[in-house]
């Protein structure tokens, strides 16, 4: 490995435990070496501190969307103290009447957006407002694993 | 004299040394090129790794198993988990529609990506790179041959890896501004010619999921700043966000571990960078743009009496260049 290579390597913190304490012992008796490597870390700090991170927004609400998921995913005592009373002969009447209700809220509440629309709509028709694709961070989460970084040829 | 004679022999000497060794059947860039961009000529099975590497951060990593068939079709699965699990993400590309399938939760992306012509990628590589070849090692069991692509007088950017004998594109490597890898992706089994069913080219929503449009339909979003999505993302990478920032809209893509965002917005926009380091390049509609380093990863900055497009994150050069240009003119 050439020493571009391995100053990376090692500034990176790439290097397995004995070809890094071999590069350090290096250091110490190569001044120009040791120089390189203080430049090297010196401007990984400063890249580091110019990043374009995700913004902080974004990744408060995909935290949050996490957080419902696995709220969702954890079963509710109050589900099962449903299914037990929808058990009961008088809960197929009490849940028509219930369903009823909320169809009649939601139809209102449907009705009263649609009068609010605003104006200047372009495309295909969709309203003014903020694009988030919740689905999409919590699916491509789970695509990526932890790596040990290695270039092997495992072919 | 003997002393003149022996100092002329030691030059000799030093200068056939120092001279690279050039095998003689060497290929031209360009030849190589058509070869790593060309599908194979018989289906194709092959199995890899996508390794991509943030500083200060430990390794990501995936499994992928790629089909694809001579007519350009595209098929490719993402095994967090080995390829005997089942995948987390599909990817299906038959050059012109491209779907992405997430089995769990069984969500669909889908949508219009045409696939530009070989010829067409090949001189946006060689506009804003100087392009080398030299001998690779092996790769997939495989001799190589290697060509770099460096910034005109600055660092390397990228590295091909291409199989001496099929011409088939076998490990790329993206770097960093300081020289360290970005990402690597690699083949590490290939099987060509292999048996591939037509039949995984067709991705079909097994739930009934409505699938959503793979581009977002353009749409005004807060404070009624109009967004228009690019009209292709690098294979992997989905639109999580849009929303106004600094009279502007910025849009966020991420693949799960590399990230870019694009903003367009007015002349004076600030983009936190310094836009006198870096080169110059000119894209598709004739304007000029800036392509510089952009904290770990890369960026590029138009500015024009029309307004400013920055594409900033873990992108190569030419994917920069490649997102700008599919959003068109400059506005």
């Amino acid at each position: 490995m050439k020493d571009e290579e391995l100053l990376s390597d090692y500034v990176d913190g790439r290097l397995a435990p004995a070809a890094n304490a071999a590069f350090e012992a290096r250091l110490k008796a190569e001044p120009a070496l040791a120089r390189r490597a203080r430049a090297l870390k010196a401007l990984k700090g400063a890249l580091s501190r110019s990043a374009p991170p995700m913004p902080a927004d974004l990744k408060a609400a995909l935290k949050r969307e996490a957080r419902a998921a696995d709220s969702r995913r954890r079963r509710s005592p109050w589900l099962d103290s449903l299914r037990a009373a929808l058990a009961a002969p008088w809960a197929y009447g009490a849940g028509a009447a219930a369903f009823a209700a909320v169809g009649v809220m939601f139809a209102l509440h449907y009705e009263a957006r649609r009068n609010a629309i605003v104006p200047g709509q372009i495309g295909d028709g969709i309203r003014n407002q903020d694009y988030h694709d919740l689905d999409a961070a919590e699916g491509l989460r789970g695509v990526w694993s932890e790596d040990n970084g290695s270039d092997n040829d495992e072919g | 004299m003997r002393a003149k004679l022996a100092a002329a022999l030691m030059l000799a000497a030093v200068s056939s040394s120092a001279r690279p060794r050039v095998p003689k059947n060497m290929p031209e860039a360009d030849a190589l090129l058509a070869r790593a961009f060309a599908f194979p000529e018989a289906g194709c099975v092959a199995r890899g790794r996508i390794q991509f590497f943030r500083r200060d951060e430990k390794p990501k990593g995936l499994g992928t198993v790629v089909y694809t068939l001579p007519d350009g079709r595209l098929r490719r699965e993402i095994h967090p988990r080995g390829p005997s699990k089942p995948a987390a993400l599909v990817i299906v590309d038959d050059g012109r529609e491209q779907t992405l399938h997430i089995p769990k939760p069984d969500r669909f992306w889908t949508g219009r990506m045409e696939r530009e012509s070989a010829a067409v990628a090949i001189a946006r590589l060689k506009s804003i790179y100087e392009i080398s070849v030299s001998t690779g090692g092996r790769v997939a069991k495989r001799r190589t041959w290697r060509l770099d692509f460096r910034a005109p007088n600055g660092p390397l950017r990228r590295t091909f890896w291409v199989d001496r004998e099929s011409g088939l594109l076998l490990k790329t490597e993206t770097y960093r501004y300081d020289g360290a890898v970005a990402r690597r992706e690699r083949l590490l089994r290939l099987e060509t010619p292999a048996a591939v069913e037509p039949g995984l080219f067709a991705l079909t929503a097994s739930s009934g999921a409505a699938a959503k449009p793979l581009i977002p339909p353009d749409r005004l979003v807060s404070f009624d700043v109009p967004v228009r999505f690019p009209r292709w993302s690098p294979l992997g990478f989905l639109a999580l966000d849009a929303r106004g920032a600094n009279r502007g809209v910025n849009i966020f893509y991420s693949d799960g571990a590399a990230n870019y965002s694009v903003f367009e917005g007015p002349t004076d926009a600030d983009s936190g960078l310094n836009e006198k380091l870096g080169r110059e390049v000119r894209l598709k509609d004739g304007s000029s743009a800036r392509l510089l380093p952009a904290g770990d990863g890369a960026a590029l900055v138009r500015r024009s009496a029309a307004g400013t497009l920055f594409v900033v994150g873990d992108l190569a050069d030419e994917e920069l260049v490649h997102v700008a240009d599919s959003l068109g003119a400059a506005r």
